[in-house]
């Protein structure tokens, strides 16, 4: 589905607009694997189109959503997974320390249940997904017999590699091992040879082993012990038989680290044959992971199963916007509202009412419901029919770009002009509040031949959910007949308006443009006298010339003179104009028809 | 500099010269050390001490830097402001080794080429986009290196940047040739990165591809174009 390059930051599908504003990704992510994270941001990027992919994604969904025991179990085993795909990348590179590998090996142990439970779950579409998760077992076992299972991060400080695996490396740690059994026989001989009870064998970087004694016993010490440091309240001293211990512990400790460097590479290369096997695996995990994900939200927040159809038809009952339905505070309920468009009744709703109504929220939910029910989730509606939706376009609020030299309006056209340019007969266009940025007359205009555009157009016949503050545009319904008057409802009660926020048919009257600027705390005597030029206004010109005005709008059908509204049509008419046929000679004549013409060519 | 300069700033200045626009990590013994430009750079972006070396000398050069275990401290920051780093480390053991050391660079980091864990997102993948213009048609292609998910598509102008909003690379590289246009388009949000216009050729693009998937032919993917692009992330990686 194309989502052009304003939806996705309109919408605020990843991306919120605004510091603090909620995108929808992260209502809907509740993966537990980074790999599932990142796999649900290209789904929510790059929408299905095709009714048949869409509804397999959605049966497993639905099965998720009826068998919550099995959600779990595979939850369950996916909490132990990490990045696999992350992990194997460093295996290709040869980039990944021994404890790197122990995480992938109990990725690998995982993932080997998960296989049986979608075999066993009865669902076609779990069952094709189970088949694909290879759990080299090869492997598994492999590194559970050779690696340590509290290997390191580090390669250099040895303690990687288990016992028998290499017989060299078995042997060296025996002589190191017993190498430090022998100093102990050497301290227990000592410490009786000498009556020190107090007599130590330690170790430090500089001098190696020695013996250490403290200062009360100085004087027990042999002949044949060397001093080679004084402490506060010690000696230390080496022997000869101590140094030859410590050299074949030493060389022996060296050597090990190398054999098991060398080891540990060797089952690293080892590793890397797996690598598309385990990518793969990895890639089906994350798939899983995102399905989990849609059934817990679905069951979380009370989402329904949308029918997915090739008609041109969207029709949502009791649709709920997924993200501000879970921003508004206790005891809020959020209004849920029906909409419906095809493309031969009802093709284009125009949708006024006052600011802070909820206008905005009615188009970005249905464009929401729309995504969300083409990637394979539940919608947040009671139910929602979805005609395939191949592309959706939104123009929705008021953005500048001053830091580019764009006004307001600037963009709005320029924005407008792509979507203009891209129909298609299964595009949804949601337009907010064009013609905002500029004057009334030329707004109203703009939007006008906007909807009839879009209205007319014979190939394409776009579904359109137009948002507006004009009420001139009620006009529309009456000349066009796909084009339908909706108004989102308020209630004046008294001095006060309530926000009904239900969507109902007919056009709105009144803007409570003034209501909404007291609301906000506007000084009252600006109300007051704003509330007095509005009814004036309303009396004398408003609402009786300008809708006579409108009346008069000569229809788009009706033969507007080409030569009135092309301006290269115009340069010709003048030219023509200038022209006097009476004293004109033939060859003047075939100069002014070229002349013509190149105007024509521009 | 001075050509009174030490077999070390020699080896220095070599390395650094195969390298332009990328910030040299030079491993001194202990330390990786930056000199000159990349010194002055790296030691307001890492807060570390801006020294001399060879103090008094006539070819006295800036110096910072830090001990090198330290660097998957430092080298997260350096990524993240931006700068492709050249990790330079001594090749030798230079216990064994008369005169000086080998020095070579072992690892190339820029924004889009990335295994640290420090740099990387772990919800999102960290694309490394690639572009190039042809008369009629842009191909664009995307590179995680990281995850080795590569992605490559073809279309106007319209549609290559709707897709770079989609999978919003953390770097785009593009041929010297076409580096005004698309600069300006792209360098507001994203680091950049010119090569030379050779990289993006057709028979070399082919040539790499076919190695790197291991198939005869391209056929089953789509060609033309964009494949030029890619191939150079992959030339740039440690993983080609």
């Amino acid at each position: 589905m194309w989502l052009d390059k304003f939806t996705i930051r309109n919408l605020e599908i990843v991306h919120a607009q605004n510091e603090g504003g909620v995108p929808l990704i992260q209502i809907l992510d509740q993966t537990i694997t980074p790999m599932g994270s990142r796999n649900l941001r290209k789904w929510m990027v790059l929408p299905l189109k095709e009714n048949v992919r869409i509804e397999e994604r959605l049966q497993a969904v639905n099965h998720f959503f009826d068998h919550s025991d099995l959600a779990e179990k595979i939850s369950e085993q996916f909490r132990q997974i990490a990045d696999l795909e992350r992990l194997i990348s460093k295996v290709a590179v040869g980039r990944v320390n021994p404890r790197e590998l122990l995480q992938l090996k109990r990725a690998l142990h995982a993932i080997a249940p998960v296989k049986g439970f979608l075999l066993n779950s009865g669902s076609q579409e779990l069952i094709k997904l189970g088949n694909q998760i290879d759990p080299c077992e090869f492997l598994f076992e492999k590194i559970d017999r050779e690696l340590q299972d509290d290997a390191p991060m580090l390669l250099h400080q040895g303690g990687i590699i288990k016992e028998n695996v290499n017989a060299e490396l078995d042997e060296l740690r025996a002589i190191a091992f017993s190498g430090k059994d022998y100093l102990l026989q050497i301290q227990k001989r000592e410490v009786e040879r000498t009556g020190i009870n107090s007599l130590k064998i330690s170790y430090n970087r500089v001098f190696g082993y020695y013996l250490e004694v403290s200062n009360a016993n100085k004087d027990k010490v042999p002949d044949d012990w060397i001093r080679k440091q004084t402490l506060v309240n010690a000696e230390r001293f080496i022997t000869e038989e101590l140094k030859v211990y410590e050299e074949k512990i030493l060389h022996a400790e060296e050597k090990l680290t190398v054999i098991e460097q060398q080891l540990f590479q060797e089952l690293v290369r080892h590793t890397a044959e797996f690598i598309s096997q385990i990518q793969h695996n990895a890639r089906i995990v994350a798939e899983l992971d995102c399905l989990l994900s849609f059934a817990f939200v679905s069951k979380a927040n009370k989402y329904s199963r949308p029918e997915i159809s090739d008609s041109t038809r969207l029709a949502i009952k009791a649709g709920r916007h997924p993200v501000i339905e879970k921003q508004l505070p206790v005891g809020e309920n959020y209004v849920p509202n029906d909409i419906f468009l095809d493309n031969e009744t009802q093709q284009i709703l125009i949708i006024t009412g006052p600011n802070m109504a909820g206008k905005s929220a009615l188009l970005r939910q249905t464009a929401l419901i729309v995504l969300m029910g083409q990637i394979g989730c539940y919608v947040p509606a009671e139910h929602a029919l979805i005609g395939i939706t191949d592309k959706i376009f939104t123009r929705v609020g008021a953005s500048d770009n001053l830091s580019r030299g764009e006004s307001t309006f600037m963009v709005e056209m320029t924005e407008t002009a792509s979507i203009l340019n891209n129909l298609s007969d299964r595009s949804l266009v949601l337009m907010d509040e064009i013609g905002r940025g500029t004057s009334t007359y030329d707004g109203v205009s703009i939007a006008w031949s906007i909807v009839e555009y879009l209205h007319n157009q014979k190939e394409y016949k776009a579904k359109t959910l137009f948002a507006t503050h004009y009420h001139e545009l009620n006009q529309l319904a009456e000349d066009l007949p796909r084009v339908k008057n909706f108004n989102v409802s308020v209630k004046e009660i008294g001095d006060k308006i309530i926000f009904m926020r239900t969507l109902k048919e007919g056009g709105s009257e009144h803007s409570f443009g003034i209501h909404v600027a007291q609301l906000a705390g506007m000084p009252n005597k600006i109300v007051l006298r704003a509330n007095e030029i509005l009814h004036f206004l309303e009396k004398e010109k408003h609402k009786n010339e300008s809708k006579r005005k409108f009346d008069a709008v000569p229809k788009a059908s009706a033969q507007i003179s080409l030569f009135e509204t092309d301006p290269k049509m115009k340069e010709v008419q003048e030219m023509l104009g200038k022209i006097d046929i009476n004293t004109i000679s033939p060859v003047e004549a075939l100069l002014k028809l070229n002349e013509v013409l190149n105007v024509l060519k521009k | 500099m001075a050509s009174a300069d030490t077999p070390l700033m020699k080896q220095y200045n070599a390395i650094k010269a195969k390298y332009p626009g990328a910030l040299l990590l030079f491993r001194v013994g202990d330390f990786y050390e930056t000199f000159g430009e990349d010194a002055i750079k790296a030691s307001k972006i890492l807060d570390i001490v801006l020294t001399k070396r060879g103090n008094g000398s006539v070819s006295e050069t800036a110096l910072a830097g830090f001990p090198h275990h330290a660097l998957d401290t430092y080298l997260p920051k350096l990524v993240r402001a931006g700068h492709r780093v050249a990790i330079c480390d001594q090749l030798e053991d230079p216990r064994f080794v008369k005169g000086i050391v080998k020095r070579g660079v072992t690892e190339l980091v820029t924004p889009g080429v990335s295994f640290n864990d420090n740099v990387l997102e772990k919800k999102q993948n960290n694309f490394l986009a690639s572009v190039y213009i042809a008369k009629n048609s842009w191909g664009v292609s995307f590179l995680d290196i990281s995850t080795g998910e590569f992605y490559a598509a073809q279309g106007n102008e319209g549609y290559v940047l709707k897709l770079i909003q989609n999978f919003t690379p953390a770097e785009i590289i593009f041929s010297k040739a076409s580096r005004e246009k698309l600069d300006g388009l792209f360098a507001e949000e994203h680091a950049t990165f010119s090569l030379d216009d050779w990289v993006f050729a057709f028979d070399f693009a082919q040539e790499k591809l076919v190695h790197q998937f291991k198939t005869s032919t391209l056929k089953g993917f789509g060609i033309d174009g964009m494949t030029e692009a890619i191939i150079a992330a992959g030339g740039n990686s440690p993983l080609s």
